[in-house]
């Protein structure tokens, strides 16, 4: 059977090899092999040439703002006190402030007893679920730090994490910094074995390419930083779903840049069920249209203040590869499959062979940027499931986008509290 | 018949010089139920402590609401005035009572003692000498007042002690304090708290001030105009802050005041005293009659 692909595959024409590897040259060839490849070539030679001529890459921790961890969460007394411990004492000019968004499991109780025995840690209750925005903007009124980390109560900070993403707030332009946000529990099951290496891909190595391109759309509301002077001039967040990805085109809009910083890791707790996993995904595929191509299409009108070309390369980066080219796959699938020939299994696993290649491909791209190469190999070993998981994805995004344009369907979503998604802007 | 105003000095008159014939006016007025029941009698010493050298035990003959008749197997009728009856019930619980002696006639059959059932006030436990009291002079709680007596009444198994309450008491001088909601850090009770507003529809939340535009509510991140409490907005209480020592906090401490020594603590740092009382089971007349009936 493998003689005969083997034979198929060599008896047919370039034409029709490319008609078959259609959706990985179209969607996933450019957007994440390529960008992936460029970036690691220019890196290795300058890693080469910094290797020749003795120079270090090593900076020092230099740039020291204040900072204020903003640890916003809902019913997470199981997991507070540990991120809590993760935080407190990581950065010198540091305050805490644990914002409690109505919960009923004593959230709150915990991070009191927390505050009691360490100092500049700071709870606030809210009495009753107003939204995570809601939670997150609480904390503002009451710091005057320079610099507001955000970090989810249910993850734990990397060692060093708060000093590396505060370097690049040097730069007076950068409004706000994204972290890493990587697995904290990758080998637990399959699901989330599979979402780590995804992580790896497209959150560590994937925002580096977006970031060098100046397209970087999303600061993760896992572990995230921005300036306070930036966050007031926006008022701080709106309602979600989807509030950090909104702030983030709301901080390009008022004309600052984004940066990453891949080597501040905040370990996080993924879902383990693929029921969760697909709300979330669907929650995050509802910002691309509410957002990306709703409340701010301003931002590719080349006539509007603060107009700037990236962007306009980061909306269409976003129309093109979470929409157009996904709408593409599913209708390139959905032709194969009506126009149904004895060669189709063979076509299916000539691309399931591409797909996985090209995460191998990405696997090496991670394991050379990795700070933790043995760990990383490891959650690597999954790359040969990948294709399969990536076509779970994908069918959750296109159901995600499709009904967001057809019925707006995150202003009905339990995210946001029912009292507070009434009165807000459906997008 | 005279009475006394001492008790004890008629202990003698109406044990040994009970009259044969009980005048009309000091037989019971009440109608008495003939009843058969075990009885055991404790005479009380002057100090309100039995005497357990003279427990008596018997059998009761007839009762009424206003006393009782009973027949001691005791050679020698029980010197003093004052007595505690206990009367086992159905459920074989003894239930006790204090009485005075009011005759003690010889017949064929025994001696035969006439008891009546005493005021409250005159009654050996009453209810606030079985429960620990307050000291005014050291803010704190003592245990009941006569609690050797007790003690030894515990011994016949006339009472229990029991755990009757736990109370947060100082623990320096184990008095009493007060409580007010205070600074976690310094104890004070200057706390003054800011009120912020929470916007809905943009998620914006911030000082009531902000918000406050000639009169009316304006949100100043969004330019809304006309909110309404509830609908579109909601009040937030923002954390505590010290105005003496300036600590914040999310909720103010229960803070304690000892009234004797004067320490100021944490609620939480509080010693914690266990309050002994007496229980005794009481012997209701009627309940008796009633299972006569």
């Amino acid at each position: 059977m493998f003689t005969d692909w083997i034979h198929w595959c060599s008896s047919i024409r370039s034409d029709e090899l490319l008609w078959a590897l259609t959706p990985l040259l179209l969607l996933d060839a450019p957007r994440y092999v390529l960008g992936s490849l460029v970036m690691w070539a220019c890196d290795f030679v300058s890693d080469i040439w910094r290797l020749l001529t003795g120079a270090t890459d090593a900076r020092p921790h230099e740039y020291c703002p204040s900072v204020c961890v903003v640890l916003a969460g809902l019913n997470e007394a199981d997991t507070i006190a540990s991120t809590l411990g993760s935080v407190w004492g990581s950065y010198p000019r540091m305050e805490i402030v644990v914002v409690d968004d109505g919960s009923t499991d004593g959230m709150a109780d915990v991070a009191t007893e927390f505050a009691l025995t360490h100092a500049n840690v700071l709870v606030i209750r809210k009495p009753r679920r107003g939204g995570k925005s809601s939670a997150l903007n609480a904390a503002l009124p009451f710091t005057q730090a320079e610099v507001i980390v955000c970090v989810d109560t249910d993850s734990h900070l990397g060692p060093g994490a708060i000093w590396e993403i505060v370097q690049p707030m040097a730069d007076p332009a950068v409004g706000a910094v994204s972290g890493t946000v990587i697995a904290r529990n990758p080998f637990l099951k399959l699901i989330t074995w599979l979402q780590a290496f995804e992580y790896l891909r497209s959150i560590f190595v994937g925002r580096m390419f977006a970031h060098r391109l100046d397209i970087l759309a999303i600061v993760s509301g896992a572990f995230g930083a921005f300036r306070r002077d930036a966050l007031q001039r926006v008022q701080g967040w709106d309602v979600g779903p989807g509030e950090d990805g909104d702030l983030v085109l709301r901080l390009r809009k008022a004309g600052y840049t984004i940066a990453l910083a891949p080597y501040a890791q905040c370990l996080t707790n993924l879902p383990v069920s693929w029921k969760r996993l697909f709300f979330q995904r669907r929650r995050w595929e509802w910002a691309t249209i509410t957002f990306n191509c709703r409340k701010h299409v301003d931002l590719a009108n080349p006539f509007a203040p603060h107009f700037r070309w990236s962007n306009l390369a980061m909306l269409v980066d976003s129309w093109l590869f979470s929409v157009v080219l996904l709408y593409a796959f599913w209708g390139y699938l959905g032709y194969l499959i009506w126009h149904s020939h004895e060669d189709l299994g063979k076509l299916l696993f000539l691309n399931y062979l591409a797909y996985a290649g090209i995460e191998i491909v990405n696997l090496l791209v991670v394991l050379y940027y990795s700070l933790d190469r043995r760990r990383d190999l490891c959650i690597g070993l999954v790359a040969p499931l990948m294709p399969f998981y990536y076509l779970f994805l994908k069918a959750a995004q296109v159901w995600a986008i499709t009904e967001e344009i057809l019925t707006r369907r995150s202003f009905r979503d339990n995210f946001v509290p029912e009292h507070v998604r009434a009165v807000t802007w459906h997008w | 018949m005279n009475r006394s105003a001492d008790p004890a000095k008629n202990v003698e008159t109406r044990v040994y010089a009970a009259p044969e014939v009980i005048p009309p006016g000091e037989r019971r007025r009440h109608p008495r139920y003939l009843l058969t029941r075990p009885v055991i009698t404790i005479p009380v010493l002057a100090d309100g402590s039995p005497d357990e050298e003279r427990v008596g035990e018997g059998y009761t003959i007839d009762v009424s609401v206003g006393g009782m008749s009973l027949r001691i197997d005791q050679s020698e009728p029980p010197r003093l005035s004052t007595l505690v009856v206990g009367v086992e019930s159905e459920s074989s619980q003894y239930h006790f009572s204090t009485v005075r002696m009011r005759n003690v006639i010889e017949s064929s059959e025994g001696k035969r003692i006439g008891v009546e059932f005493v005021e409250p006030e005159r009654c050996v436990f009453r209810a606030e000498q079985l429960q620990p009291w307050f000291d005014a002079r050291t803010f704190s709680l003592a245990p009941p007042a006569n609690e050797e007596a007790l003690t030894r009444w515990c011994g016949l198994g006339v009472t229990r002690p029991v755990v009757t309450d736990y109370v947060q008491v100082c623990s320096a001088c184990r008095a009493l304090p007060t409580f007010r909601h205070g600074c976690r850090k310094c104890g004070s009770a200057r706390l003054g708290n800011i009120q912020l507003i929470h916007h809905f529809a943009c998620a914006y939340v911030g000082f009531v001030e902000k918000f406050e535009q000639h009169g009316d509510l304006m949100c100043p991140k969004c330019r809304a105009k006309h909110l309404v409490v509830g609908a579109d907005f909601e009040y937030l209480a923002g954390p505590y802050h010290c105005l003496d020592c300036n600590w914040r906090d999310s909720t103010p401490e229960h803070i304690a005041q000892c009234l004797r020594c004067g320490m100021r603590c944490p609620a939480s740092q509080l010693s914690e005293q266990q309050l002994i009382g007496y229980h005794v089971h009481r012997l209701d007349p009627l309940v008796l009659i009633d299972s006569v009936r």
